[in-house]
């Protein structure tokens, strides 16, 4: 690890991470082999970088920047952990939207599979942030990654044309 | 490990499953549906298709855990020799049911009764989609459905049903004035133009005068009732949602933009108004007409009308397929009109942030970015509609043309009368007229509709509800506070308080301390009734707040709050707030008591100065000391005090902490203060840690303990800010 400005970076090459028989996340660095847990730091708009690392106890270990460089088997296990903090499903394809009174309910392809979402309002259930990118919250407050209008295929368009 | 064991697959012929728990993916993260099954015997890790994947033992059980990640949890096992076994993770849809089975497994390994589940009930939205059992089908808006919707906007309308009958009535008369003018045209052309009788001529002339001014009249007529019943619907539907909105709970509030409600109330209402007071009405008078004009047609020559029909079904077609197009752009404007009113709103609230980190150029370009988008939608829309509205007009000319060639041929081979043929024309542009305000009245419907969905959005939501829908009075109270087991988060999957139980007895002084984020100010909410706990309860004097009726439950419950609002109103008016039938001795009184009478009374008008947004600035310390007043003035038996004193020097905070010594005497108090110093003459201090509460003890007792209060005391002591910002 790096101290810089007293973040403590994780050099992608000094650690290798591996699940254990009961799904959970271990990380070997510097002689040391524990249960760590990884969390995305900025899940929306940097989803495959800055991963907090902490050990079981929730103590902040450090920080990978990106997974660039690191073995196969350790990126998809830190990936697949992180993946699940915090669980937020990237749409990455809409295939019907559809408006029943007040509620709308919308068939999508997101990247943790085929979901059915139920949202209220458009206008009060999506959230326009910097760079294009939105976030959509369904009525039970799960929330939904849409990715910026240049990134939505012919279909997505349609369907989103039609309200947003 | 020992007692993890990965099981072979076995299914279990008979066997009593004691709880069950559907998670949706597996330990490692795959997704799968499968269950978590709790036997006498064991708990098992099952898959969809019944083969147990993992088996603990139930002797080697210690518990169970929920591992909240943020946007869903993992359950955990937790073994005997301390190593927890991941179970499986579930969705936000899946977090009530997961913390539900964690609690009953905990129950089940302690030997107690499964805890009652007093869980909200809240079904999940989203759902893998190849999941069929538990896949939720989106629901399907039947005629009843929609008749529902409908029969809704009329309860708006049946106060008013004499002068909407009286409305339909002349619009009946009107329509049939309208469809006989041009009957008139007939006789006029064939029995007085082309017979050469001037008497018979001039008397068709008067009767077609007569009709024209009678149709005015009532036209006028019509006119003055339509306003007069819109000008009561829209007050009684604004009325309706302001109504709303005063009882809707605080969590209504917490995921919406405040700014948009006041365009739903004056615009949309407006919106269904007008659809409700003339649409209804001109909808079915134009029914009737269109029905009498068709008659008319038929009785003139029934062959011409048949041939001209065949048209019909094409402009139908046209007709339906702009429909979507329509209310596409409709919704399409209204949305870029929200984003831009609440960001204006937005910008104006943090106009003084904006100034400071000098941000306003790049605050004007945003809005600029907004403000095209809104423009660029209004104009996409208005183009859409001038091609609309050429094209009927286009369609509508041809349509007469057609007429007459059709019509023409029939009086060149004798087969007609002109008159005949000039009223059949008057009469077919009439029909056409009204297809194409039909086509108009479209678009306007649209907007009513979707107007009227979002005022039943708002008017359908669920209100501020006692339990069982029973309340119960409580005329005097004790002040006896208990909390039995509460937790509480305020979004799924995030909880803040966790298995909180306490007792306050009448008139008790309590203090409430912890860290930032330790859940001080969430169990004061909890019990002022702002939220209602997601399990367990709290009552006052043995009653479940749930079931206290409201009225109640605030004359009882006094709260001054960490940050002073005072309403744009007198000083007496916002003292005597909760209380508006106050004698003046009573608020000079509560004043007082206050130590706010003497600042008052300096003030230009005294009692009667302005105060809040357009009135005289108060001081953080005078502000607070009105509220305090207004507090006081109700007389509650319990009084919350939510760091009442943190916004005001030091000087100012020993006054008020005079003023709240006086205030609470003889009350119930619980006071949350960010210094540990105000609190050392409570009679008991609960300290919270985590969302669960640490320690209990008077100052003396938790200044001996080495726990929680003595590092925050020790923290405090040392400057370190541990006790602030804290919900």
């Amino acid at each position: 690890m790096t101290e810089n400005g007293g973040l403590p970076w994780i050099e992608t090459r000094s650690v290798r991470f591996e699940r254990d028989g009961q799904g959970y996340l271990i990380a070997e660095w510097l002689g040391r082999r524990e249960r760590v847990t990884a969390s995305r730091l900025f899940p929306l708009t940097h989803p495959d970088g800055y991963i907090a690392v902490q050990d079981s106890s929730g103590r902040p270990l450090g920080v990978l920047r990106s997974l660039e460089g690191m073995e196969a088997g350790s990126r998809t296990a830190v990936e697949r952990e992180a993946g699940f903090r915090p669980f937020l499903p990237r749409i990455v394809s809409i295939r019907r939207i559809r408006r029943r009174f007040g509620h709308w309910h919308w068939d999508v392809l997101t990247d943790a599979g085929p979901m059915r979402i139920r949202t209220g309002p458009f206008y009060e259930s999506i959230a326009k942030l910097e760079g294009g990118l939105r976030l959509v919250t369904d009525v039970t407050d799960q929330k939904y990654g849409l990715p910026a209008e240049s990134e939505w295929d012919a279909r997505s368009r349609k369907m989103l044309a039609k309200w947003l | 490990m020992a007692s993890a064991v990965r099981a072979e697959r076995s299914i279990p012929e008979r066997e009593t499953v004691l709880f069950r728990l559907d998670t949706d993916a597996s330990e490692s993260g795959r997704w799968e549906s499968r269950s978590v099954v709790l036997t006498p015997q064991a708990l098992e890790v099952r898959k969809s298709d019944g083969e147990t994947v993992l088996r603990l033992a139930v002797r080697d059980l210690a518990g169970t855990a929920v591992r909240e990640t943020g946007g869903g949890a993992w359950i955990e096992a937790l073994t005997l020799d301390g190593q927890p076994v991941r179970l499986g993770f579930c969705k936000l849809s899946g977090i009530r049911a997961m913390q539900a089975f964690d609690a009953q497994v905990r129950a089940f390994l302690d030997g107690g009764p499964p805890p009652e589940s007093r869980d909200r009930a809240e079904a999940g939205s989203a759902s893998r989609a190849e999941d069929h059992e538990r896949a939720e089908e989106p629901v399907r808006l039947s005629w009843s459905d929609r008749l529902r919707v409908l029969v809704h906007l009329a309860r708006f309308v049946a106060p008013y049903k004499r002068q909407m009958l009286g409305l339909c009535g002349i619009l009946l008369i009107a329509a049939a004035l309208e469809a006989v003018s041009p009957y008139l045209m007939k006789p006029i052309i064939d029995g007085g133009v082309l017979s050469s009788s001037p008497a018979a001529f001039a008397g068709l002339i008067g009767l077609l005068v007569a009709a024209y001014v009678l149709e005015a009249v009532f036209q006028v007529w019509r006119g003055k009732l339509g306003i007069r019943l819109g000008s009561l619907l829209v007050g009684r539907i604004r009325e309706d949602m302001f109504g709303k909105l005063m009882d809707l709970p605080i969590r209504y509030y917490e995921r919406r933009k405040t700014a948009p409600f006041i365009s739903r109330i004056q615009h949309d209402a407006e919106f269904v108004q007008e659809f409700l007071a003339l649409g209804m009405t001109q909808l079915f008078a134009q029914f009737i007409l269109s029905c009498a004009v068709l008659a008319m047609m038929f009785f003139l020559d029934w062959r011409l009308t048949l041939f001209m029909l065949v048209l019909a079904p094409v402009c139908l077609a046209v007709v339906l397929a702009l429909w979507p197009k329509l209310r596409s752009l409709r919704n399409r404007k209204w949305n870029a009109e929200y984003d831009l009113q609440q960001y204006i709103s937005e910008a104006l609230q943090g106009v003084r942030v904006i100034k400071a980190f000098h941000r306003g150029e790049t605050e004007k370009t945003r809005f600029r970015t907004l403000n095209g988008i809104a423009v660029g939608r209004m104009k996409e829309q208005a183009v859409w509609s001038q091609w609309m509205h050429s094209g009927m007009g286009l369609a509508l000319s041809l349509g007469i043309a057609l007429a007459w060639f059709v019509g023409g041929q029939r009086v060149i081979d004798g087969d007609a009368t002109l008159g005949s043929v000039v009223a059949f024309t008057a009469y077919f542009s009439m029909f056409l007229g009204h297809l194409e305000s039909n086509a108009r009245a479209m678009g306007w419907t649209n907007a009513a509709l979707a107007a009227a969905d979002r005022i039943l959005d708002l008017l359908q939501a669920e209100p501020e509800s006692e339990e069982d829908g029973v309340s119960v009075r409580l005329p005097q109270a004790r002040g006896e506070i208990t909390v039995e087991d509460v937790r509480f988060g305020y979004e799924q999957g995030r909880e803040v308080l966790r298995n909180v139980s306490l007792q306050i007895r009448p008139g008790e002084k309590i203090g409430i301390v912890g860290r930032s984020g330790a859940g001080k100010s969430t169990l004061i909410h909890l019990l002022c009734r702002f939220y209602d706990p997601d399990a367990g309860r709290i009552c006052l004097d043995g009653i479940d707040l749930r079931r206290l009726a409201k009225e109640d439950l605030r004359r009882h419950v006094g709260i001054v709050f960490q940050e002073t609002y005072l309403f744009d109103g007198t000083v007496a008016e916002n003292i005597g707030y909760g209380l508006p039938d106050a004698a003046p001795e009573r608020i000079v009184q509560a004043a007082v008591q206050a130590r706010a009478h003497d600042f008052i009374s300096r003030l230009p008008y005294g009692y009667d100065t302005m105060v809040g947004e357009r009135g005289v600035q108060l001081s953080g310390g005078e502000k607070q000391r009105i509220s305090i007043a207004r507090t006081l003035l109700l007389n509650p038996s319990v009084l919350i005090l939510d760091e009442a004193t943190s916004s005001v020097d030091t000087e100012t905070e020993s006054e008020i902490q005079e003023a709240l010594e006086r205030l609470s005497e003889g009350r119930t108090t619980v006071a949350i203060a960010h210094r540990l110093s105000a609190l050392r003459r409570v009679d008991r201090i609960f300290v919270l840690d985590g969302g669960t509460l640490a320690e209990t003890g008077t100052h003396e007792q938790l200044s001996g303990r080495d726990g929680v209060y003595l590092r925050l005391l020790r923290s405090q002591e040392s400057g370190r800010p541990a006790m602030e910002g804290a919900r």
